[in-house]
């Protein structure tokens, strides 16, 4: 059984178990049904921040040392990180909608940095996409991931600023006032999407490294256009 | 839609990105792999 | 030569291209003007709804159609012109310093005749004062999404996608000075304080300056 399989396997019965603490949990007197989407809400997020806190640290470990295998910490991190938050701020829409009566609250630090992180990584992939050659690949999502790490804290403290002068309703779940079972359910799902995400995180490296393997195999040598002279064609003049 | 069937939906559409993920990972791994 | 007259010397190289080729004041304020009338039309708006929006759109517009000035093909360096700055000794910093400074220039152009335009065209009731902060603010918004987009246009140098990507790629990192620029006027009109926007317009193009002087080497390296 290869590590990945493990994991992932590992993971998968995790979530199970949060699922089904999250099913048996007693559901919020006001939410109602919808307070079960915190379970999945709450630990994507905190998840994507880890994948793109691990990304800042890659990109810089890259620009350091110049191995490759920071660079594909960090373009692997993203790639997980990306899925997550999206998964976070669907959620977090429809709970929102079902519970608030709006999908979005502006005045929300927390949500509007979600959705710029969510932006700014899919550009990062965007634009490894575009860039075949590793090294320059490497070099390039590294400078993005930097910037990046400057900028969002910086939309984060803009839109806090931004709440002092518009009013807005900004209580999005953060459990702060759950009964104990719901806290315990949350508390399960946490772990449970903290080993799912190491998972596809050391999932994503693999490919990344036989996708690295495959390509050296393909790369045509130097030397290949030359080829040896026809010298049956070749007539005595 | 009812409460719980959105909320069940809601569930349903999160874990099957998930694993649709990790179903892409594979493929790309057995593509990678030749 | 000095870091600061290496700089001073691509800022004018840069202006002098401009002026040849000509896309920021020919191209790109046209465009920002005509989408100016797009949205008002685009709304069906009552009047009054549209002179409150003005200063909003502006903010808006300026983002969207200023990173096209600092993605600028003037900007944009060819192999042939890499190579020749790295024969001539160009300090990667000065050129990035020099590109903000010219950049920085077109942009705060496009920004007063955007400005104008919006005051025509949206006849907004803005507080006393307000032009003149607004042109403040817009010196502070024109430097750091210039900085952003020199930035983001050199990672992106030679890629075939390069305007679209580049600006997926500015266009949330610039939310800062968006909402710094566009929440100074709010507060003029709210008779609030504008000093927590404008340090926060400051903080992020010294942020912005700081990166792009430190990452100025290896982005140029990152080309080869």
């Amino acid at each position: 059984m290869t590590k990945v399989r493990v994991l992932l396997g590992l993971a998968g019965v995790a979530l199970v178990v949060g699922l089904w603490f999250a099913l048996t949990a007693p559901a919020d007197a006001l939410q109602g049904e919808y307070s079960r989407i915190i379970n999945i809400h709450v630990p994507t997020i905190w998840v994507a921040y880890v994948a793109f806190v691990v990304t800042s640290v890659g990109s810089l470990m890259w620009m350091w040392k110049k191995t490759p295998k920071w660079d594909r910490l960090a373009a692997s991190s993203v790639e997980v990180g990306v899925l997550f938050t999206g998964i976070s701020l669907l959620t977090g829409m429809i709970w929102g909608n079902a519970v608030w009566g709006t999908a979005w609250d502006w005045g929300d630090a927390r949500l509007t940095t979600t959705a710029v992180m969510f932006f700014v990584y899919l550009g990062y992939l965007a634009l490894r996409n575009s860039i075949d050659d590793p090294k320059v690949r490497a070099k390039r999502s590294a400078i993005l991931g930097i910037i990046a790490v400057v900028q969002v804290p910086l939309t984060y403290f803009a839109v806090n600023l931004f709440r002092t002068l518009h009013q807005t309703q900004s209580i999005r779940p953060d459990g702060s006032t759950m009964p104990d079972e719901m806290i315990v359910a949350m508390m399960v799902n946490l772990g449970a999407f903290t080993l799912l995400y190491v998972a596809l995180l050391v999932a994503r490296i693999e490919v990344a490294v036989a996708e690295e393997a495959a390509s050296a195999r393909d790369t045509a040598l130097a030397g290949d256009a030359v080829k040896p002279p026809k010298l049956d064609e070749v007539r005595d003049v | 839609m009812s409460d719980t069937a959105v909320v069940i939906v809601t569930f349903l559409v999160s874990y099957g990105l998930i694993g649709s993920y990790a179903v892409y990972l594979h493929l790309k791994l057995r593509k990678a792999k030749g | 030569m000095t870091f600061w007259s290496q700089a001073l010397e691509i800022a004018r190289v840069d202006l002098a291209v401009e002026r040849r080729l000509g896309d920021s004041l020919r191209i790109v304020t046209p465009f920002a003007i005509v989408a100016l009338i797009v949205f008002p039309l685009a709304l069906g708006a009552q009047l009054s709804l549209i002179a409150e929006i003005g200063p909003a759109v502006f903010w808006a517009l300026g983002v969207l159609f200023g990173m096209q000035i600092a993605l600028r093909r003037s900007a944009n360096d060819t192999p042939h012109r890499r190579d020749l700055y790295a024969l001539i000794g160009l300090d990667p910093a000065a050129k990035y310093v020099g590109r903000v400074i010219s950049g920085g220039v077109l942009m705060l152009a496009f920004l007063i005749v955007l400005y104008v335009a919006m005051l025509v065209l949206y006849s907004p009731d803005l507080p006393g004062g307000a032009t003149w902060i607004a042109m403040l603010t817009a010196l502070l918004f024109g430097v750091g999404l210039t900085e952003l987009g020199t930035m983001a246009g050199e990672v992106t140098s030679g890629l075939s996608n390069r305007s679209s990507l580049a600006s997926l790629i500015v266009a949330p990192l610039a939310l800062p000075l968006v909402i710094g620029a566009s929440q100074t006027l709010e507060a003029l009109d709210r008779d609030v304080s504008i000093l927590p926007w404008i340090l926060l317009l400051l903080a992020t193009d010294l942020a912005l300056a700081v990166a792009g002087v430190a990452l100025a080497r290896p982005i140029e390296e990152s080309m080869r």
